[in-house]
């Protein structure tokens, strides 16, 4: 049995129940043997010439029976057409291309050493096998790992490793390490594993999991090219990826390009629809986040105050995530996310920045359009046509701010529109945002209250939910849970019991596709609404593992 | 051991698994084998392919006498025309359009070169016994014209018949059939080798025969698909199983021939040709037969190799051990640093999952020393 306590992407750690011995995942198999002496610390090790917990022997000699099967197949060259086992667990599969084995908790890469041949192969083999098997099934890549590829294996989905690789080139005298190998001893390439896997964990247990593949990758380019196939095909990863989350450092090529940043501008042009109102305004984004809290942002609102600023959209442009609209600044990864900033802009990023403002441009229907942007960004108002008020000024000059507070007023007026209306809308486009298009629901009859960010949604008199700062995300009620339940959406069935607390996976019958960790599910037996609360794992996920905690309970009937 | 499968698909019996893949694997691993002779061509050529001289020892005397060896450039082996093995690029010394004049020509190109030597061993690349190689009256006319006191000739089991063996061995004295047998395991003879034929065909032809001629067998060391470890358990187990149907068994440690498969998987890294060591652990504690060691190759690339420093030494010990047949000679073999890496990439191998080589691995860190 296999239990997953953290995850993100297709990244996990966790907890392996086997032969009555608790394993933790990730792991390193330590050979161990005559010739190999495992680390001290070393936590799993890897027989190769006598009977243990797990051991392997070879097809042709009879030695014992072994854990892993004894098996027969030839290289990926020939087609890799005859496979044949004999022994072995029954929990463990090695995998060349014979049909797969449902019942097994461990598929083990067959001909994995020649995955380091080709980048593309290595993505294929590993993301195809992902793909087959459920999400919290593992898998074992022999003799390839090194403690420079350990993180790009494990965000492809790979838990379990081996020192083979360290003890191969040990004994030609490479230490390996995290960076490039160098003249040293097999028993420092062992400890530098260890202290890889140590990181590991704590990259998933954090959410920060990608940072550390990107800095590993960077050491040689054959790995960048395997998480470059990754981010070109993100749906997997995805999946497993929560909608809220730790800082996201935005610091190289590969950044642009990681999946919640992609979820975001995927959902700037999928799910959100803008407030009607007739004044956009361009605002550049700052250093402090949420935006609202920067001493830029709160001198601009300052100089908006006189006009009816409840007609008009204020849109943060900004890398990666190309455009932000004031109401989704909150919205995870609008407020963890740290750039570099040095005024460069690159080709790409300006791209990007260009496509985003544009979706939200064909969305709305703007009467005029405000350019309220640092020198650096000027690349925007050439491209657009709309009014200058930053003028190459520094955006919070006094000249700058008064060119924008006469324009704003120009152009929406200064008679005060329906505040409780702009409030309303923001968090409906808020709320379609993190549930789609039904999540609207959530603000028919309702009213906002309280001070931003913390706002509530209110319908006579009872709470239906919460825009809560620290998630980044509306926190439902039972009351709200009740409103949106017959939309159908972000929803796990149970059996016909009173959840109290956390709903196991083991308990969920069959959850919504669209639900992502942390999402807010409504917890419900058949019609009847249970509970309410954020999601540990993916909808997916839930139908399918047997262990782990599937939703938490924030309310509950 | 396995059961053979006529049907497609697969089948579970417990923890004991076969899966066939719907060409069968048989199908596929001759498809490789015929791809890499498409690139290594027949020979246009129509003289002898080699002959030359060594020392062997012969049972009657006490030291080591001259052989003389020829290799007859025939039509070749039936089984490279119709199939092939693996490890075999012999297909591309051999000639489609060899007539019974070129083989006389070569006759008298061999016999210019004997000098009466005591031992004489007549090849064809392909079976002796063959008659769409060599028609008998050329045979016996080949055997009548050196003057041994033994003669070694070759066949596949499938050529031996008792009376064409019985009417040969009357016209030369001391008449010995070599067979090819590689290994006794029918899994590896089909897998790894795609010999054609079985343990039991060749069991049951030296059983017909072996009351009128002594018999020689072949074995291969390191097939293609096999580890480094299971080669050596293989050809231990093989001497095993045949030494007392066999009089002199000699050991073929692979060498990388162009034109074979074998070849093909060397480039790749897919293939390694057999340490030296492991020649040694195969002689070690074997004892019973008369044990013969090729050296085609050997020290090179594409032969046996250990790592460069120690092959020479090791390879004379290997030659004396070969005319003296005295086993102390291998006990007492230098160490050389490889020795520990070989033995390490014996145990690493299993765990790999990969009928390849370690290098393939390796030497992806290379660049960095």
């Amino acid at each position: 049995m296999i239990e997953i306590t953290d995850r993100w992407g297709l990244a996990k750690k966790g907890l392996w129940d086997f032969e009555g011995h608790t394993i933790k995942i990730p792991n390193v198999f330590f050979l161990e043997g005559d010739r190999f002496t495992p680390p001290q610390d070393a936590e799993l090790t890897l027989s190769v010439d006598r009977g243990s917990l797990f051991d392997i022997s070879s097809f042709f000699i009879d030695y014992h029976e072994s854990t892993f099967p004894r098996i027969f197949s030839y290289p990926g060259v020939m087609g890799n057409v005859l496979v044949q086992e004999k022994d072995g667990h029954e929990k463990i599969q090695v995998v060349y291309h014979q049909p797969l084995d449902p019942e097994a908790e461990l598929y083990v890469v067959g001909n994995a050493p020649e995955l380091l041949q080709r980048s593309r192969l290595l993505f294929e083999k590993i993301i195809g096998l992902r793909k087959e098997i459920d999400e919290h099934k593992l898998i074992y890549v022999p003799g390839i790992a090194q403690p420079q590829n350990m993180a790009l294996l494990t965000y492809l989905g790979v838990d379990l490793f081996d020192s083979t690789f360290a003890e191969l080139v040990g004994s030609e005298g490479v230490e390996l390490s995290d960076w490039m190998g160098f003249s040293g001893e097999t028993e420092k390439s062992k400890l530098n594993m260890l202290r890889e896997l140590r990181l590991l964990r704590k990259g998933i247990e954090h959410g920060r999991i990608r940072e550390l593949v990107e800095s590993r990758v960077s050491t040689e380019p054959w790995m960048v090219e395997v998480l470059r196939h990754a981010d070109h095909e993100q749906e997997l990863f995805l999946e497993g990826v929560p909608v809220t989350g730790d800082d996201v450092y935005v610091t190289t090529r590969e950044s642009l390009n990681r999946p919640e940043i992609k979820r975001f501008s995927q959902r700037i042009k999928s799910r959100y629809e803008p407030p009607e109102r007739e004044v956009l305004l361009l605002l550049p984004c700052s250093a402090r986040k949420p935006y609202f809290r920067s001493r830029t942002h709160q001198r601009i609102r300052e100089a908006t105050r006189q006009a009816d600023w409840t007609n008009m959209q204020e849109l943060i442009l900004t890398s990666p995530l190309g455009a932000v609209p004031r109401e989704l600044e909150l919205f995870y990864p609008a407020q963890q996310y740290d750039i570099p900033v040095s005024n460069m802009w690159f080709k790409e990023e300006k791209e990007l920045i260009i496509g985003q403002l544009n979706t939200v441009m064909d969305k709305g229907d703007y009467k005029k359009v405000i350019s309220h942007l640092p020198k650096d960004m000027e690349f925007v108002p050439d491209s657009i046509e709309c009014i200058n008020t930053a003028a190459g000024d520094h955006p919070t000059s006094s000249e700058a701010i008064d060119r924008l507070a006469k324009t704003v007023k120009n152009f929406t007026g200064q008679k005060k529109g329906d505040v409780q209306r702009y409030l309303r809308e923001n968090l409906t486009s808020f709320a379609r945002f993190q549930f789609g298009k039904e999540g609207e629901a959530l603000l028919k009859d309702a009213e906002v209250k309280g001070r931003y960010p913390r706002y509530r949604i209110i319908s006579r008199g009872k709470q239906r939910g919460m825009l809560v700062p620290e998630r980044g995300l509306i926190s439902l009620t039972m009351e709200g849970a009740r409103k949106l339940k017959e939309k159908g959406i972000y929803q796990a069935q149970i059996d016909d019991f009173e959840p109290k607390g956390s709903v196991f996976a083991v308990g969920v019958k069959k959850a919504s596709h669209e639900i992502r960790p942390e999402d807010e599910v409504m917890v419900m037996h058949e019609d009847e609404l249970r509970g309410v609360g954020p999601a540990s794992m993916s909808g997916k996920e839930m139908e399918k593992a047997n262990r782990g905690e599937a939703v938490r309970l924030r309310h509950h009937t | 051991m396995f059961k053979e499968l006529s049907f497609k698909g697969f089948l579970i019996e417990e923890k004991f698994i076969i899966l066939l893949p719907f060409d069968g694997p048989k199908m596929n691993l001759e498809k490789h084998i015929k791809e890499a002779h498409k690139k290594g061509s027949r020979s246009h050529r129509k003289d002898l392919v080699a002959c030359w001289k060594e020392k062997e020892p012969l049972e009657k005397e006490k030291e080591p006498v001259e052989a003389f060896s020829v290799i007859f450039r025939t039509r070749g082996c039936y089984w490279a025309y119709a199939s092939g093995c693996s490890m075999c690029g012999y297909h591309t010394d051999t000639n489609p359009n060899i007539d019974k004049k070129d083989l006389e020509d070569q006759l008298q190109e061999a016999l210019s070169e004997y000098d009466g030597e005591k031992i004489v061993k007549i090849y064809t690349s392909g079976s002796f016994l063959d008659e769409k190689e060599l028609e008998q009256s050329m045979a016996v006319d080949i055997l009548e014209s050196f003057e041994a006191e033994k003669t070694v000739i070759e066949s596949r089991p499938g050529f031996i018949d008792l009376k064409k063996v019985k009417h040969y061995s009357k016209k030369v004295d001391g008449l010995e059939v070599a067979i090819g047998l590689e290994s006794a395991d029918d899994f590896v003879l089909k897998n790894c080798i795609n010999k054609g034929f079985t343990f039991d065909n060749y069991d049951k032809k030296v059983r017909l025969i072996s009351e009128l001629v002594s018999i020689r067998t072949y074995l291969l060391l390191k097939p293609p698909f096999l580890l480094e470890r299971e080669a050596i358990e293989d050809v231990k187990k093989s001497v095993e199983k045949i030494k007392d149907l066999t009089d002199v068994v000699s050991i073929n440690p692979v060498n990388v021939q162009s034109g074979s498969l074998v070849e093909k998987l060397w480039w790749r890294k897919n293939y390694r040709p057999p340490w030296l060591w492991s020649i040694i652990e195969v002689l070690k504690d074997m004892d019973d037969p008369i044990v013969f060691i090729s050296k085609a190759g050997m020290g090179s690339k594409r032969g046996a190799h250990n790592c460069g420093e120690c092959d020479d030494l090791i390879k004379d010990m290997i030659h004396n051990f070969n005319l003296t047949q005295d086993r102390s000679l291998l006990s007492s073999v230098p160490d050389c640093r490889c020795k520990k890496r070989w033995s390490l990439e014996n145990e690493i191998e299993p765990s790999l999952f990969f009928r390849g080589t370690p290098k393939l691995l390796s030497d992806r860190y290379t660049g960095y020393l």
